[in-house]
């Protein structure tokens, strides 16, 4: 009887071709588009600066100035790579400046230096310049040539090989398999629009047998979804899961698990389809971008407001376990990413127990109320 | 066509979420994005001073005065976190050196790092004697700016197309409550029906642009740019691209499920390859060049290149796109209106 029924919810399920879409197209797609789009984002390679040019105007010849400004001029190309160039119309190169042209014009005067930068859009780049060039432009030249500091090399930092394919393998599979709830609340809400649910509730299995079916026709999703992303991330993009792989699926498991609970309340409670489908989405949505499945979570961690808020998305505490447990790191990361996952599981679990227990109860009096109101008609 | 703007006014008056959806709703979510949004070009460096020197201090004050970079004060034991996590990108440690009786200071990074070698020199060019010729260098003053609107911008075009789709819901439920040929029948023409509506929901799209550039000078928002208009023209003219997509849709789509696909397989790529959920500049040429062909990224391309050339002329290529891209969309929307209304 059981698999008579899983037969039929799992056809139900793939018959619909969204729900394909989530499970195959969906995840290939987020896990690929985001690993290219954001590959060089990732890897800090802002191309800070690119095509980088500073002019400069020289209104004396000679002097301490001028010689402090070509040894400056060396040290800057070599270290950022800005090309330096001299120019002769002091009011066209400002004018260029403003047109994105140069970073900014620098004049050598008798008495020290004018620097002129656009007072509209000066770049990333162009502020690291004007400022690593006002630092130097203060030293004597003994100073700027000699080095005074020494960079030495005697701390050793473990080194990441977390790139975006990697980071986004995990945390937009996290996403992904959150997302596929979407189905399962809106195949619950259907019970509900046809009334069929009703028959589950007053039926012996009670409404926990077609409950029970619809979470694990989800969790048979999320199975594949997690083998068609292993198998795209591992042959694709080379992404190696590490000797950690049967922490990471046990962690994306629970996520599923609490993912799928969620989607249940939101399918038993939701006032319309509509309003079930968009809560599931946004819920989703904000968890994934607090989590840091969309914009790497270092970036969120670095705006003040989000560094608190990431903390209350479950995706976020499956995301960072997930990129330590590649980086063979069994820490409490993992803890913590599994108490939360079957925590919420447990809360949602409850709150879809207290709810059916109050409609059962609901039920029962209706009932008893429709026998007396039946009686009384007979009666009288 | 006037009948028609006072009616759609009154459906505005009577249903309050509309004008909601519509003006205010996106008017927060700007501003709301605009803080959250963290996609920024600004390198992190974490500095960790050890050194029991106060020449140490020197080090740090020249990092410090470094603009363009967020330097940020970390405790050793974190350094390694911080650097594997990428919160910082480059970390300076500065020591001791008892044989120079000086600090020394180590450049760390993970991989590479573009401003490694800007973030050695820095370093190496600071003087710990701090006898410098001060006040030799003159930077023009520049009126400082609030938060940078360029890091929003993807998703303010998108929203703004999303917005207008609750026209095209508006006028799917009219056709389908046959209210639309209670108004034809009324010898209102089609044209003018189309046209009545979409000036109500263009306006009212404008006013919530307008509504935030007004709050956006008033908080100080960095525009990036010299004429600040350029960037209310550019969305102007996301508005009307936004109802001339919605219009259109609602003339190919039958039903309002069917314009909620739409939205998510046409309208949600385009802004995705436009940069809405990362940034164009960083995406793969190949995407890139998908991104061109949409136009959310003529809007931003029209902005971006007044934020470059600092004038309004450069961008004229792009607006004149997208009047023309409108004028086609709404050209499809009245035909096809007129073919269902006929057939």
């Amino acid at each position: 009887m059981f698999f008579e029924l899983m037969k039929k919810e799992l056809k139900v399920y793939f018959s619909n071709k969204v729900n394909w879409a989530f499970v195959v197209v969906i995840p290939l797609l987020f896990i690929g588009l985001f690993s290219v789009a954001l590959k060089d984002y990732i890897g800090a390679d802002y191309g800070t600066f690119d095509d980088g040019k500073e002019f400069y105007y020289l209104n004396v010849e000679d002097g301490k100035y001028v010689d402090r400004l070509n040894v400056i001029i060396e040290r800057l190309t070599e270290s950022t790579g800005v090309c330096f160039e001299r120019v002769y119309d002091i009011e066209q190169a400002k004018k260029d400046v403003e047109k994105s042209k140069a970073y900014g014009v620098i004049t050598v005067n008798a008495d020290g230096y004018d620097y002129y930068r656009s007072p509209y859009n000066e770049t990333e780049g162009g502020k690291l310049i004007r400022t690593m060039f006002v630092e130097m432009a203060q030293n004597e030249i003994e100073n700027i040539k000699n080095y005074p500091i020494v960079v030495s090399n005697n701390i050793e930092v473990k080194v990441s090989d977390v790139d975006s394919y990697a980071y986004y393998t995990f945390t937009a599979l996290a996403f992904t398999l959150m997302m596929l709830s979407v189905g399962v609340s809106l195949s619950i809400y259907d019970e509900r629009e046809h009334q069929t649910i009703i028959r589950y509730r007053i039926s012996k299995g009670g409404i926990w047998g077609m409950l029970g079916l619809k979470m694990v026709v989800g969790m048979i999703a999320g199975a594949m979804q997690l083998l068609l992303s292993f198998a795209f991330s591992t042959f694709v993009l080379g992404v190696k899961w590490g000797g950690k792989i049967g922490w990471m699926l046990l962690l994306l498991m629970l996520h599923n698990i609490f993912a799928i609970l969620m989607a249940v309340v939101l399918g038993l409670k939701g006032k319309n389809k509509a309003i079930s489908q968009d809560m599931v989405f946004l819920i989703t949505m904000l968890s994934a971008y607090l989590g840091g499945s969309v914009t790497p979570v270092y970036l969120l961690e670095n705006v003040p407001v989000l560094k608190l808020l990431v903390k209350i998305s479950p995706l976020y505490w499956t995301n960072q376990a997930l990129i330590s447990l590649y980086n063979d790191i069994l820490d409490k990361k993992t803890l913590y990413s599994a108490l939360i996952s079957t925590g919420l599981a447990l809360i949602m679990f409850i709150i879809i127990t207290v709810g059916e227990k109050k409609k059962r109860v609901v039920m029962i009096v209706k009932e008893t109320d429709d026998k007396k109101d039946k009686k009384e008609e007979v009666a009288a | 066509m006037l009948a028609v703007m006072k009616n759609t006014f009154a459906v505005f008056k009577t249903n309050k979420e509309f004008i909601m959806t519509i003006v205010f709703q996106p008017v927060l979510l700007f501003l709301l994005m605009s803080v959250l949004l963290p996609y920024t070009k600004e390198h992190s460096i974490g500095v960790c001073n050890e050194s029991s020197y106060e020449s140490s201090e020197y080090i740090v004050d020249s990092l410090n005065g470094l603009d363009g970079v967020r330097v940020e004060e970390v405790k050793k034991k974190d350094l390694n976190d911080k650097l594997m996590n990428s919160n910082i990108e480059v970390a300076v440690v500065i020591m001791d050196n008892p044989e120079t009786n000086s600090p020394v200071a180590q450049v760390i990074t993970v991989g590479s790092s573009e401003i490694e070698t800007a973030v050695e020199a820095v370093v190496m060019g600071t003087n710990l004697d701090k006898v410098s010729d001060n006040d030799i260098v003159h930077v023009n003053k520049v009126k400082k700016k609030g938060i940078n609107i360029s890091t929003t911008l993807a998703f303010m075009i998108f929203k703004t197309l999303t917005s207008a789709m609750l026209l095209g819901n508006l006028i799917i439920e009219e056709r389908r409550n046959k209210i639309r040929d209670r108004i034809f029948l009324s010898g209102i023409s089609k044209g003018a029906y189309l046209a009545g509506m979409s000036a109500v929901y263009f306006l009212s799209l404008a006013f919530g642009t307008t509504l935030f550039f007004v709050i956006g000078h008033l908080f100080n928002f960095d525009f990036g740019m010299k004429y600040t208009v350029g960037y209310l023209i550019m969305m102007w003219l996301a508005d009307l691209l936004a109802v001339a997509i919605s219009l259109c849709a609602s003339a190919l789509v039958k039903t309002e499920d069917s314009l909620w696909v739409f939205g998510s397989f046409i309208i949600m790529p385009m802004a995705l390859f436009s940069g809405l959920l990362f940034p164009y500049e960083f995406m793969p040429k190949s995407l890139k060049m998908i991104g061109a062909c949409f136009p959310n990224r003529w809007i931003a391309k029209g902005i971006e290149i007044m934020q470059r050339t600092g004038g309004l002329v450069e961008a004229v290529p792009y607006m004149l796109m997208l009047l023309a891209l409108c004028i086609v969309l709404f050209a499809i929307a009245t035909v096809k209106t007129k073919r269902v209304s006929q057939s």
